[in-house]
């Protein structure tokens, strides 16, 4: 019986122990300030269908990954976007997201789901990852909803989501100028590739 | 005929020097219309963004213009690129423009060593408005041909929506990439060189992925019944992406002792917002009273922005459109500059290596462009 009661503890204890490591490599901590990525747009311009894209600086913040989702936020440097010709940066951040007043563009995701394969597998891949946030433009809060690309290679991952929004959601007036007149959906997408720390 | 003005070697020089120089300083304390489809790169898919033109070309919108200085030229002032830099605010419906070219041109081949000055176009342009409906229109010298005044484009174009547009007048047809090179083969080697504008009925669906043109030609009322060229064009091209352009036209020419078809794809590649290729290449079959003929043409321009408004290229071109007579082939590369200083100013140079049946080596030929637009 002695021996049975032992085994039994013995068990219990390597339960626990598994419990308890599964339960601390589960959550993972990514700071977005020291990683490699970027934001752009795509706009279009009519008539004409013009093209435009712009693209910006890393993200910054910091995010807690867990098999609940995701929490923190991140932001964006706005004065950052270029879009290859000077008169129209300057227009866009000045007349219409007016980054003196609204320098940072803020991203809080508020539902994710991740599936067990990203903790079990230290190689993988997960495509169209559907999630919800909340963005933070111009003053103005909006949900938006995005899909998400995420790629984890052993202790670093890399994420790209696409999302659109609409202008006057976020009270920005429409761009125009001088009879070219920019769309008020825009295609964004960010992408980062950062090194998670399992949280202990 | 052009209107030539014939200098001695050395005076050439000189006087290419000094029209040089006059640009560059001009340009400098100074504070346009051609296409330039290479703009492409830049996410301009569609020529109506800078132009009024379905097809490209011509009298510039006033996004054109402000474009001339954001994206084309070195230097610039706000509102430089305006119509005659803005000194004359012209109404919402009123559109103005113009073009003042000389060429240069320089010859060296064992039959001839001479370079002569080219007054090629001074004319203007103006565009009126109204709703959907453009009224568009040139007026300026004729340096060919029967000398004179001379309109070269002139047509009424409707645009019922974005995408749709009808235009009837003179105008060149949808062919090809619309280069403001008109003496490449794939132009002059086809027949339409400067001043060889028909008149037309076009339908142009210009879509944010697609481009397509249908084109009826009726040829040209003031040319003799036998050069009298009716026909058809049509014209298709994909936006790849943000930078990539790829199409084929076709066309189908019929005069009175003549019938003609040439077929082609050609691409805007722009591989960075500095680095592209132009590229075109046709094949013409043509039955004539005296038999048949086919053969080819084509054109490519390599090219990189060193930085923005300075170009470098590389052009390649032949022109081989009898292949049963080797006395139709003839070909040549060459190295090229394009300066774009300020708005309203375009310089362009280009000495090619040209092989020709006449020669049995390789023979120089070169040309500098001056180009002015108000």
């Amino acid at each position: 019986m002695k021996w049975i009661k032992s085994h039994i503890a013995i068990m219990v204890f390597t339960l626990f122990i598994q419990v308890y490591a599964t339960t601390e490599s589960r959550t993972w901590e990514l700071n977005l300030n020291e990683t490699s990525g970027s934001v752009q747009f795509l706009a279009v311009g009519r008539p004409s269908f013009l093209k435009i894209r712009g693209h910006g600086e890393a993200l910054e913040g910091a995010l807690v990954v867990t098999q609940s989702g995701i929490s923190g936020s991140v932001s964006f440097n706005l004065d950052s976007l270029d879009t290859g010709i000077n008169l129209r940066n300057e227009h866009m951040k000045h007349k219409y997201l007016e980054i003196h007043k609204f320098p940072k563009a803020e991203l809080k995701i508020i539902k994710i789901s991740l599936p067990d394969t990203l903790w079990t597998d230290i190689s993988t891949s997960l495509e169209n990852v559907p999630y919800e946030g909340t963005l933070s433009l111009h003053g103005n809060q909006k949900k938006i909803d995005g899909l998400a690309r995420i790629k984890r290679e052993e202790n670093d991952l890399n994420i790209t989501s696409q999302f659109k929004i609409k202008l006057k959601d976020f009270g920005i007036e429409t761009p125009s100028f001088k009879g070219i007149t920019v769309s008020e959906d825009v295609d964004v997408s960010v992408s980062f590739k950062t090194p998670f720390q399992i949280k202990k | 005929m052009i209107h030539i003005f014939r200098f001695s070697k050395y005076e050439s020089f000189i006087v290419t020097i000094l029209v040089v120089f006059f640009i560059v300083v001009v340009s400098f304390f100074s504070n346009a219309v051609f296409a330039y489809p290479e703009n492409v790169r830049h996410g301009y898919v569609n020529c109506t963004s800078c132009h009024v033109s379905p097809t490209g070309g011509g009298i510039l919108t006033p996004y054109g213009r402000d474009l001339s200085r954001e994206v084309l030229s070195t230097w610039g002032k706000e509102g430089e690129g305006e119509f005659l830099y803005g000194i004359i605010k012209l109404p919402d419906w009123l559109l103005m423009g113009g073009d003042a070219r000389t060429l240069y041109l320089y010859r060296d081949n064992p039959s001839v060593q001479e370079g002569m000055w080219l007054w090629m176009q001074s004319d203007v342009e103006a565009s009126l408005s109204f709703k959907n409906l453009w009224f568009v229109g040139t007026f300026g010298k004729n340096y060919s041909g029967s000398r004179g005044i001379i309109s070269r484009r002139h047509y009424i174009n409707w645009r019922p929506r974005e995408e749709l547009s009808f235009r009837g007048g003179r105008f060149y047809p949808a062919f090809g990439i619309n280069t403001p090179d008109h003496i490449i083969p794939t132009k002059r080697g086809l027949g339409w060189d400067q001043g060889d504008e028909t008149y037309n009925m076009e339908v142009g669906w210009l879509g944010e992925s697609f481009n397509f043109y249908a084109t009826g030609i009726f040829g040209r009322p003031d040319f003799s019944p036998s050069k009298q060229e009716k026909g058809i064009s049509l014209l298709g091209a994909l936006n790849l992406g943000e930078r990539f352009k790829i199409g084929g036209s076709y066309y189908y020419g019929h005069k009175s002792n003549e019938d003609r078809h040439i077929l082609g794809p050609f691409g805007i590649l722009g591989f960075t917002s500095h680095f592209f290729l132009l590229s075109e290449f046709d094949w013409q079959w043509k039955d004539t009273t005296t038999g048949s003929q086919s053969g080819f043409v084509h054109y490519e321009r390599l090219n990189y922005e060193i930085f923005q408004g300075l170009h470098l290229y590389l052009n390649h071109e032949q022109s081989y459109l009898n292949l049963n007579s080797s006395s139709s082939n003839q070909y040549s590369f060459g190295l090229g500059m394009q300066f774009f200083p300020r708005p309203h100013f375009e310089l362009n140079l280009l000495w090619q290596k040209q092989k020709t049946p006449t020669y049995d080596d390789f023979v120089d030929f070169a040309w500098v462009l001056l180009h002015f637009y108000l």
